[in-house]
């Protein structure tokens, strides 16, 4: 969708790993060269515009909805190849989802309607205004970006405010035992939540604890289910006080009960990051890492990865692999390192079959990311490489003759047409020793 | 014996399976233990969960894995899951007993009288709901008459078994049978008659040697497909350490042939020369002509293990042995340059002899009598096998002489080795029913294979795979948060006293009345000790807890035990 000035508002998903972007009008006609202005897949919006000013005549900017209406009749859009497909749908609610690429929780508008396959971005309308762009269908239900959070976020970014996604670190769950409340001392009615977990954002202190009870967000009651009363949409889970009109590092004032008295926390919102999590489900816009050592190919755990077993990868893929996904990032921990295979060389010999190992330690040094591993091969131990994997794997340890590691990737880089015997944080590096 | 890590192989491997080979109509379920190779992740054929399947009559039911949502089904003949070819011969009694075509056995020679089927009912534990039990079932086996007037077979036949029958060859009595002993390990047991009459006309059977690869064998038993005895002839096609799916966490040598091996030919013996060579007792789902039997040298084993009276089992080194053929790695271990000999010891097990004797690096050039190739196998009786089998043919508490390069040098060592039973829960378990406490509604009991298997924990659910890793892998790579028998809440029988709960089962148990749980005899306990009000319960890993009030749960529990007809509180 077009907005003002000549900025085209679309979805975040699909436009990974892009190359090149072409930008066509009416469903036909030539092609204008696009370029993209800012992407964020946390909340699965982008922007766009391009440099040939013929291609804006005739096109007039969307105006956004805000806030958006809860009921009535709408319309979602789309181009199907020169044709505008133009589908009725009726509002259900406004609610909270989580977000089409992330863990974190964003508004979300959810329509009824007879198209299929809708989540790239078609637009969701009403009379003459954008409510949302499509980020995702489930049967007849269509889930949307609403536009009052698009608007939110262009306005954040042309001012220069925008810090990216924020969330609440913490899980927790609704009241539905009242001698649970009765236990933790506090009284009157059931209200508020219980947490659970705590700590999401690696390396920051949560400030809530386990077993407080939320009771206030911004001055927003909790109930016992977790909703509080917004002021435009009704009923809304409290994940949505984290990006309500609000970016990662904003303050929120956060009432608990703790230790049998109300308290007040001032709680700030950590930014989402993919790397949050101990497995990612998401890595866009660079190349996977990996690192070739005499053979042995190490990578970075991610859904990525796993997702390799195909669509139903929790039934195929190595158990343990899959159980990280579920596990959380550990100060000396923040990524999951795997020998994903062994590209046969002579040095390498009775290793052939190593593949999908847990990398524990390298040369004495205990591996937390993947960059840890190319650390430690900086510092063999007296002329060897020794590879400590995960108890319980087929062989639990592999050691390798350093000396041989350079000439070895060279042949097999040649061998197997591979660029570089390395790739971390999407750069690639030719040097024959990581 | 080579220890096997079920999870790895129920999730990862099963591009084949491995059954149990009774004619179970509705058959213990049985997890396959790991398989043959490891693939990489394109080649990995997994284990539809779907594979429990219906089975026709004779017809071993597909293992059901935990990721299953299904227990075994009941029968629906006609649609077997393993086509299950017509006996050897259908014609009548008398022409069963003609020497089939061709086979090596000498003139005169009739081990067919020696041969019976066996027939069992049997009923299992539900193991989510423990004071519950299946409804009987029915399946068949074959077994063979022994020296002492004892009829062997895998214990796979008689597992769970409430009636015992025995069929003789052209007999059309059954008589009764016991169970005198039982190793589920290796899945071989005894059975006795009592009534002489069983006995007259048989003659004892003979146990051979480990037949030649490539000799011929022939299966004797009573498989699918008819009533009679039947006969496959077939060649010893390997001999190999081989997963042993009856315990689902054990491996130990077993023979593949290519002589037909079908459900109901389960404890049948196996023939060359007119002497016992091996007991048949299973297959592999999805390749042809594949059958194994168990060899004399397990059943030897299993002979002389019992000749106290008592069955003790298959001791285990407390190691995991890797090939070492890497030469950096060698030439770490300062192993001489023209060496090809030895096996690295790559884990030690948590068994204090063994910690105590045997180092991780260590490298096992000779094991007992057997010297040790560097891809961790020996020559045993002219077939290359894994230098586990050399731990195998030790008896419980025996030692075991080891030849030990370490530190650039030989040394000697007196392994002991012992039976390990830590790993129990981690395999398929069988005689003992299944504990379990409940309070106020909430059925507390040990985490399993048998407990996962029985809910259907599936690896795609976060709380399946909590169990699954708790079980597996907490104390490989977190022993430090290791419990010795981990406690699950299995189910809550619903009452006023516990309808607002929120959790109403398979999850992990941290702490009860802020005591730790380390095992099911601890939840009693806990509950007992609390001072308050309340009951809390916590669970893990999220920390999400529960709260009962305590009076009302106390008394609510003789009424609930009442209302769902549970014979008593506790089966601890």
């Amino acid at each position: 969708m077009v907005l003002p000035g000549h900025l085209i508002i679309t979805t975040a998903d699909g436009l990974n790993d892009q190359t090149l972007i072409r930008l066509q009008k009416q469903g036909g006609g030539l092609f204008s060269l696009g370029r993209l202005l800012w992407i964020d897949y946390q909340s699965n919006l982008a922007a766009l515009t391009t440099d040939e000013s013929d291609f804006w005549n005739g096109l007039t900017p969307a105006a956004l909805a805000d806030p958006v209406p809860v009921n009535g009749e709408v319309r979602i859009r789309r181009w199907n190849s020169d044709r505008l497909e133009n589908r009725p749908g009726d509002i259900e609610r406004m609610t909270v989802d989580n977000s089409a690429l992330s863990f974190v929780s964003v508004p979300a508008l959810k329509v009824d309607s007879t198209i299929s396959g809708a989540s790239s971005g078609e637009a969701v309308t009403q009379g003459n205004k954008l409510l949302g762009l499509a980020s995702g269908q489930d049967s007849d239900v269509v889930t949307a970006v609403p536009s009052s959070f698009i608007s939110f976020t262009v306005a954040a970014r042309k001012k220069g405010t925008f810090h990216g996604l924020g969330y609440f670190d913490f899980t927790w769950e609704p009241v539905e035992n009242p001698l649970a409340l009765q236990y933790l001392g506090l009284p009157g009615p059931a209200r508020g939540v219980i947490v659970k977990d705590t700590g999401l954002k690696p390396g920051v202190t949560s400030l809530i604890h386990s077993r407080d009870v939320i009771l206030q967000i911004d001055g927003f009651d909790i109930d016992a289910e977790g909703d509080y009363a917004d002021p435009q949409y009704g009923k809304m889970m409290l994940e949505n006080l984290s990006s309500r009109q609000k970016w990662a590092g904003a303050d929120c004032k956060i009432k608990v009960w703790r230790d049998g008295k109300e308290q007040t926390i001032d709680y700030q919102l950590p930014r989402a990051d993919y790397s949050d999590e101990l497995v990612p489900e998401q890595s866009f816009d660079h190349p996977p890492d990996y690192v070739l050592a005499g053979g042995l190919v190490f990578v970075k755990l991610s859904d990525a990865f796993l997702r390799s077993w195909g669509a139903n990868w929790r039934q195929h893929a190595p158990f343990r692999l899959g159980y990280y996904e579920i596990d959380k990032v550990k100060p000396d921990r923040s990524e999951i390192v795997v020998l994903s295979g062994v590209m046969p060389a002579r040095v390498n010999l009775g290793y052939e079959m190593l593949h999908d190992c847990v990398v524990q330690e390298v040369n004495g040094v205990k591996i937390g990311k993947l960059a840890d591993l190319v650390a430690a091969l900086k510092s063999p131990v007296n002329g060897f490489d020794v590879f400590k994997f995960a108890p319980g794997e087929s062989m639990e340890m592999a050691v390798l003759d350093a000396s041989k590691i350079d000439e070895t990737n060279q042949e097999i880089m040649t061998k197997f047409h591979i660029p570089a015997d390395h790739v971390l944080s999407g750069n690639a590096a030719t040097a024959s020793q990581p | 014996m080579l220890r096997l890590r079920p999870f790895a192989a129920l999730f990862l491997l099963p591009a084949i399976l491995i059954l149990p080979l009774s004619a179970a109509q509705t058959g213990p379920a049985t997890a396959p233990a790991e398989g043959v190779t490891t693939l990489p992740p394109a080649a990995i054929t997994p284990t539809p969960t779907s594979a429990v399947t219906p089975a026709a009559p004779g017809v071993a039911p597909t293992p059901a894995l935990p990721s299953s949502t299904s227990a075994p089904a009941p029968v629906v003949p006609g649609n077997p899951v393993v086509p299950v070819p017509p006996p050897a011969s259908s014609g009548s009694a008398s022409e069963t007993r003609a020497t089939p075509q061709g086979t090596p056995l000498p003139e005169g020679s009739e081990p067919e009288k020696s041969v019976v089927q066996i027939i069992t009912a049997y009923q299992e534990p539900n193991w989510a709901a423990p004071w519950i039990f299946d409804s009987p079932h029915f399946a068949s086996g074959t077994g063979f008459l022994i020296d002492g007037n004892r009829i062997m077979t895998n214990a796979h036949v008689v597992a769970w078994t409430k009636q015992l029958l025995v069929r003789k060859y052209h007999d059309p009595q059954r008589y009764f049978a016991t169970v005198e002993f039982v190793a589920h390990d290796v899945d071989l047991a005894i059975l006795k008659v009592d009534d002489p009459k069983f006995y007259e006309g048989m003659k004892p059977l003979q146990f051979g040697e480990l037949p030649q690869v490539r000799s011929q064998v022939v299966t004797y038993g009573f498989p699918a497909g008819g009533q009679q005895i039947s006969y496959t002839r077939g060649v010893v096609s390997r001999i190999e350490v081989e997963s042993y799916a009856h315990p689902g966490n054990r491996a130990f040598l077993a023979v593949q042939t290519d002589a037909a091996i079908n459900p109901g030919n389960s404890g049948g013996p196996v023939i060359q020369d007119d002497k016992v060579v091996g007991v048949a007792f299973e297959g592999l789902v999805g390749l042809q002509n594949t059958g194994f039997f168990i060899p004399t040298t397990m059943v030897r084993h299993f002979l002389t293990d019992i000749a106290d009276g008592t069955y003790d089992g298959v001791p285990d080194s407390g190691l995991q042995m890797v090939s070492l053929q890497n030469p950096a790695f060698r030439d770490m271990l300062k192993l001489p340059e023209d060496s090809k000999r030895g096996v690295r010891v790559d884990r030690v097990m948590d068994i204090p002899s063994t910690e105590k004797l045997i180092k991780v690096d260590d490298v096992l050039m000779k094991i007992g009598d057997y010297d040790v190739d560097d891809d961790s196998t020996i020559t045993y009786h002219g077939n290359t096998v894994g230098a586990s089998v050399a731990f195998d043919l030790a008896q419980n508490n025996s030692t075991i002489p080891l030849e030990v390069w370490r530190d650039g040098a030989l040394t000697h060592v007196d392994l002991p080795v012992k039976v390990y039973h830590d790993d129990y829960a981690q395999g398929n378990q069988y005689d003992t029913l299944p504990p379990y406490y409940i309070y106020g509604g909430l059925v507390f009991t040990p985490l399993s294979l048998d407990y996962l298997k029985s809910v259907g924990s599936a690896t795609t659910q976060s709380g399946g795979r909590e169990l699954i890793y708790e079980l597996v892998y907490r104390h490989l790579e977190d022993p430090g948060h290791w419990r010795p028998q981990p406690v699950v809440l299995s189910s809550i029988l619903d009452n006023e006293v516990n309808a607002n709960l929120t959790t109403r089962g398979q999850a992990l148990v941290d702490k009860i009345n802020g005591q730790r749980i380390d095992s099911l005899s601890d939840v009693p306990k806990a509950f007992a000790s609390a001072t308050g009000p309340f009951d809390v319960v916590e669970f893990m890993p999220d920390h999400h807890f529960e709260v009962l009030r305590h009076t009302d749960a106390q008394k609510a529990t003789p009424d609930i035990l009442s209302t769902y007809s549970v014979p008593a509180q506790s089966r601890l």
